[in-house]
């Protein structure tokens, strides 16, 4: 499966690339002026659906039992469902900042098995399956991640910075035992960086399931966790997709400053 | 001059590279948020040895010849050079390619030409004072303009450490709303000269981090201004000043001067 995935993402991203930092994008607001999506949203996310829904047409499997779930209004119930984030970081994919990616998850039977994120601008992948170990691919060379239990202060607090106070105040209070704080605008590649060591924690709210089924499975097959903001296991609810989640990813060692730190916001 | 400048930022960005995503040294100057390394260190050597070697050459004397650097340079002159070897030591340090060399040059207290140099993205922007900005991107060199664009339209880019929370607090994000989204940590003042950024907003910078930047985004156009709106004025005797600066397109200046201090 992880053969098809790394594929559709990697169309996806050249799809993209063809519209970057061009006149073409044509955005459109969703909700308001932080909530857009461009024409390239629609249609990577078309390329990602119909590679996919061959290839596992070739591979024997009924179309009845192949699923979507997808940030451009995309809900297809399948046995085997891929969770789609055609271009996560469309802000600034639209402004023209290459911090982007492509993020396809992969769930049997409502359980996350793989996940791809593709960075077009770098070509690089980072994917996982479960059981079989989290790697980055670079120029066709693969390297397995592991997140390491450095110390905080050797690593980055990685989040996305926007007006609310609960946030505000958990990074200000985690990012002091950092060094420092980065907000770059695409959770996706951010938990990645978590497996790939840059950041020690990433720490967001307000996510979709598109935005980290496939992170997800990345991060915790290189050995780190991902917890809510109560410290339980991130549950992924398939029913309802505009669920939204409030999530820490990290090495286990660092969850209990982590913890220590919210509990600190919420009984302000 | 301006050649010799590019060249002695190519010349540090080659040594930053030998010590790129290797085991580093790294001291903490103040914290471990504010750090240094034998890369900050081996890369100002090298662009102060070839910009001196390079003038004298030229037939300028000793004494023509002065230098600011972030890590321990003072030396005056009557062409002073200020350099920050490695903008984005936190960055290097941790293994990202966000960082840049800066060099800027002052003549009778003024910025005349500035050099920014991104070694790992291998992009360069430069400025001479009344001859334009430009950015070099894979062989292709493009003349900036800063757009007039709408807050919205773009991003918000700052800064945020321990230190400037302690300082500023909530005030660093107060164009947030205004904006479509903010980024942290990334090559400082590029992104409004690439029109990335609609805004950029950093509190307590060095002469070091700005200088270069001033001078290539106001001939691209752009405002570079402290948070009352009035111009940045260099203390070149002291070395520590601290600096908050607010750089956009000059039609957002006066609405984002209200924001700032509302």
């Amino acid at each position: 499966m992880i053969k098809h995935m790394l594929k559709a993402a990697e169309e996806a991203g050249k799809n993209s690339l063809t519209y970057f930092r061009t006149d073409d994008i044509q955005t459109k607001l969703k909700v308001d002026h932080q909530d857009i999506v461009t024409v390239a949203d629609v249609e990577s996310q078309r390329i990602i659906v119909d590679i996919l829904t061959k290839a596992l047409i070739e591979d024997g499997v009924p179309e009845e039992e192949i699923g979507f779930i997808g940030e451009e209004q995309l809900v297809k119930k399948g046995k085997h469902t891929f969770i789609i984030d055609p271009i996560d970081g469309t802000s600034n994919f639209a402004t023209g900042l290459d911090y982007y990616c492509v993020s396809i998850g992969y769930a049997v039977d409502e359980v996350l098995t793989a996940g791809v994120v593709y960075h077009p601008i770098s070509r690089t992948f980072f994917y996982a399956e479960k059981g079989k170990g989290a790697y980055k691919r670079v120029d066709g060379d693969d390297m397995k991640l592991t997140v390491t239990d450095a110390p905080l202060s050797e690593k980055f607090l990685g989040t996305y910075l926007f007006e609310d106070d609960d946030l505000v105040k958990a990074v200000m209070t985690l990012q002091s035992s950092a060094r420092g704080m980065r907000s770059l605008g695409a959770g996706a590649l951010d938990i990645c960086h978590v497996a790939d060591n840059l950041f020690g924690v990433a720490l967001y709210l307000y996510m979709r399931l598109w935005d980290i089924a496939a992170a997800a499975v990345i991060v915790t097959e290189a050995g780190g966790v991902m917890y809510d903001w109560e410290g339980n296991e991130l549950v992924f609810d398939f029913e309802d997709v505009n669920k939204k989640y409030y999530y820490i990813a990290s090495h286990a060692s660092y969850k209990e400053e982590v913890m220590k730190a919210l509990t600190q916001v919420k009984s302000v | 001059m301006l050649d010799i400048m590019i060249e002695a930022a190519l010349e540090g960005g080659k040594v930053l590279k030998t010590y790129f995503r290797k085991n580093l040294h790294i001291r903490s100057k103040t914290s471990h948020q504010n750090i240094v390394t034998e890369a900050d260190d081996a890369s100002q050597k090298v662009i102060k040895e070839y910009i001196t070697s390079q003038l004298l050459a030229k037939g300028y004397k000793p004494d023509d010849i002065g230098f600011i650097g972030e890590e321990g340079l003072m030396q005056p002159g009557t062409y002073t050079f200020i350099i920050d070897p490695l903008d984005g030591t936190s960055n290097f340090a941790s293994g990202s390619e966000e960082v840049e060399v800066l060099i800027a040059l002052v003549k009778d207290g003024e910025v005349i030409a500035g050099v920014a140099y991104c070694p790992m993205l291998e992009i360069l922007y430069y400025a001479e004072k009344g001859k334009g900005a430009y950015r070099k991107r894979n062989g292709e060199v493009i003349k900036l303009a800063v757009l007039p664009k709408k807050l919205e339209e773009g991003m918000m880019v700052t800064y945020m450490n321990n230190a400037y929370y302690t300082e500023f607090g909530a005030n660093l994000f107060k164009p947030l709303p205004y904006v479509r989204g903010v980024l942290v940590g990334t090559c400082s003042y590029a992104g409004l000269v690439d029109n990335v950024a609609t805004v950029e907003l950093y509190g307590s910078t060095s002469i070091w981090d700005i200088a270069a930047w001033q001078s290539i985004v106001r001939e691209a156009g752009g405002v570079m201004c402290d948070w009352k709106g009035n111009e940045i004025v260099y203390q070149f005797s002291n070395p520590e000043q601290k600096y908050n600066t607010l750089v956009c397109h000059p039609d957002n200046k006066t609405l984002l001067l209200e924001i700032l201090n509302s």
